[in-house]
């Protein structure tokens, strides 16, 4: 399902604009990563996209406006997975992916949801956990379960929230590995918002870079992510290498002041995660 | 896949429905000792007969049963059901682990409503001296509940807001009543403090009627909504994402806990941990799944009073102490328990 995002501003009550004039292509098997320094805009416009927030402008899907659909049909086609899952709920795995169904589900669960349910469990390699309780699962686990809520629908347009906060290294690259796999053979366009620009690189089609509620650049990784365009967003001195066709992005400990001069450090390499 | 879905999800609920079940046959018989003890003891063959076959047992044991006890007892599981599904909605839709018509201000709000009908003789609908204190009780119950609703509407709606709207709330009721108590005369007094004790002394048949009429409307209402307040719990970005209105939903579902939480309160009063303590056990057995959720708090709760009423009238012989002194009796020690031994993750 093709999302597009045309002159998109919103506002908090009382507050100036946080997303100005936005537009945007994302196209279904491909991953679209939104990049940006903290309060660019990120989370609240995939929240504009999920149907939370009701901004001016115009969100189409597949070219029908989303402000013509009724909230539990944008539901069912947008799967969004906030930047905190509150998993309080004394619930089972199974129920809880049962839930990204509610739409659905009656008093008696249908065949067709149990079958869902549980498709979506093998695909995502969770079997062992189905019987557990959600407050017994690790951070990783959490997220794939809140995965699991968004295809158990068959979305078509799923949108994460900054997905690897709080995972370790091993936990990111197989929650990006499943993400990328499934947004290809679904053909599901899928949105990601996130901090780190090396995780960007590898795994996004198409990136977005905001700042202060604008679209700073748009396009493919190679294009868009480049030292230049990292200093201008994020007042950043980086090196931009290819390493078998990957970008590998190193900050180089190098921070421009808001005067523009830089105050040098070691050149050494430090932690890529920039933003945070 | 569909067997396999199948036996997975059977594997899952199977033992939620024993939960259920054993639940609901211990209301049962506890039901059968709440009508059994009391200054004339009865055997379980006597309660039957007076039951089924009225004309079979001597005149005595008919009024005991069908005059005395069997409407207090179920007085008992109705009230208690309904307190325990109350707290367990409060508790989901505030998302708090707090929330009940006790810690809410709701029962203050009703003991004041029966109080102010005791001590100076007003009361909201001029109708009835017989029903003045039910009447203000109910009546102030709501009030409360729409109180709360709408400071919490005023600051965004946010869960904490009504929690905090609701103790802040409790503590004014609880002066107000002080002051009544305080210019009351003695004949008064006595009867505050014996309304605000609670009691199921005073039930009749038509109460009984009114209050489990007015459950077995709500119980269709809230199951309706079962998947839908299931969610809720997953937080109210993920609900909102999943199609739900959380803010119709949140006011649906508090109209209607209001409602059963004033016709449970108005007619015996002031009775703590009940709400409280009952969700608290059914998630601990079943979970936070509605569809069993609501039903085992509601057989908790029953279960808790019913238990509560039997042993009232146990622990001075002779004497039948009111019930919501022995309620805060059982409760409170239990209460304590359940958060010492509470495993990780139930709040």
């Amino acid at each position: 399902m093709k999302l597009q995002i045309e002159r998109l501003k919103f506002a908090y009550d009382g507050g100036g604009l946080v997303l100005r004039d936005i537009h945007l292509e994302a196209l279904p098997g491909e991953v679209t990563v939104i990049i940006g320094p903290n309060a660019s805009g990120k989370s609240t416009l995939l929240k504009c996209v999920a149907g939370l927030l009701k901004p001016a402008g115009t969100i189409r899907l597949d070219g029908k406006k989303t402000s013509e659909f009724k909230k539990d049909k944008i539901a069912q086609w947008v799967g969004y997975l906030p930047q905190e899952n509150s998993f309080r709920a004394v619930l089972t795995v199974f129920e809880a992916i049962l839930l990204g169904r509610v739409q659905s589900l009656s008093w008696r669960v249908g065949k067709e949801d149990l079958a869902s349910a549980l498709k979506v469990i093998e695909e995502l390699g969770i079997e062992k956990l189905a019987s557990r309780f959600l407050h017994e699962l690790s951070g990783g686990q959490k997220q794939m379960v809140s995965m699991a809520q968004a295809l158990v629908r068959q979305s078509r347009v799923i949108l994460l929230d900054e997905p690897l906060t709080s995972l370790d290294l091993r936990y990111e690259l197989e929650i990006l590995d499943l993400l990328r796999k499934i947004t290809v053979q679904r053909r599901i366009t899928t949105v990601i918002a996130l901090h780190d620009l090396n995780q960007a690189a590898r795994y996004a089609d198409k990136v977005v870079i905001l700042k202060d509620g604008d679209v700073c650049a748009f396009g493919k990784p190679e294009t868009v992510l480049t030292s230049q365009t990292i200093e201008a967003v994020y007042g950043v001195i980086c090196k931009v290498t290819t390493d078998n066709g990957v970008l590998q992005i190193t900050s180089l400990n190098s921070i421009r002041s808001k005067s523009g001069n830089r105050s040098e450090g070691n050149n050494r390499k430090m932690d890529t995660t920039v933003g945070d | 896949m569909v067997t396999q879905a199948e036996e997975l999800y059977q594997r899952i609920t199977g033992r939620k429905y024993a939960v259920v079940v054993s639940l609901a046959i211990a209301v049962v018989l506890i039901l059968f000792v709440d009508i059994a003890v009391g200054p004339a003891w009865l055997s379980i063959a006597e309660i039957l007969s007076a039951i089924f076959e009225p004309n079979s047992v001597d005149p005595a044991t008919s009024v005991i049963v069908w005059n005395l006890r069997l409407p207090i007892a179920l007085m008992a599981v109705v009230v208690g059901a309904s307190l325990a599904i109350a707290g367990a909605e409060m508790q989901t839709i505030l998302d708090n682990p707090l929330a009940s018509p006790y810690t809410l201000g709701i029962s203050a709000a009703a003991g004041f409503g029966a109080a102010l009908a005791l001590v100076l003789g007003v009361g909201i609908i001029p109708y009835g001296e017989h029903f003045i204190v039910p009447i203000n009780a109910f009546f102030f119950a709501i009030l409360t509940c729409l109180l709360i609703y709408a400071i919490a509407r005023k600051a965004k709606l946010s869960s904490e807001t009504m929690v905090l709207a609701g103790i802040a709330i409790l503590f004014l009721f609880q002066s107000a009543t002080a002051l009544l108590q305080y210019v009351a005369s003695e004949q008064q007094l006595q009867a505050v403090v014996f309304w605000l004790f609670g009691n199921l002394f005073r039930t009749t048949w038509l109460k009984l009627a009114i209050v489990a009429a007015i459950l077995i409307v709500t119980v269709p209402v809230l199951a309706k909504d079962a998947w839908k307040l299931t969610a809720l719990r997953l937080g109210d970005e993920k609900a909102k994402s999943l199609g739900i209105n959380v803010e119709r939903l949140r006011l649906k579902i508090f109209i209607w806990v209001s409602i059963l939480t004033g016709a449970a309160v108005c007619f015996v009063g002031t009775i703590g941990f009940i709400g409280l303590v009952g969700p608290h056990i059914a998630r601990m057995l079943v979970g936070e799944d509605q569809r069993f959720f609501l039903p085992t708090s509601a057989l908790a709760g029953a279960v808790l009073l019913s238990a509560a009423s039997a042993l009232s009238k146990l622990v001075i012989p002779g004497t039948i102490l009111p019930i919501g002194i022995v309620t805060s009796f059982i409760g409170v020690p239990f209460f304590i328990s359940l958060i010492l031994k509470r495993r990780s993750g139930y709040w």
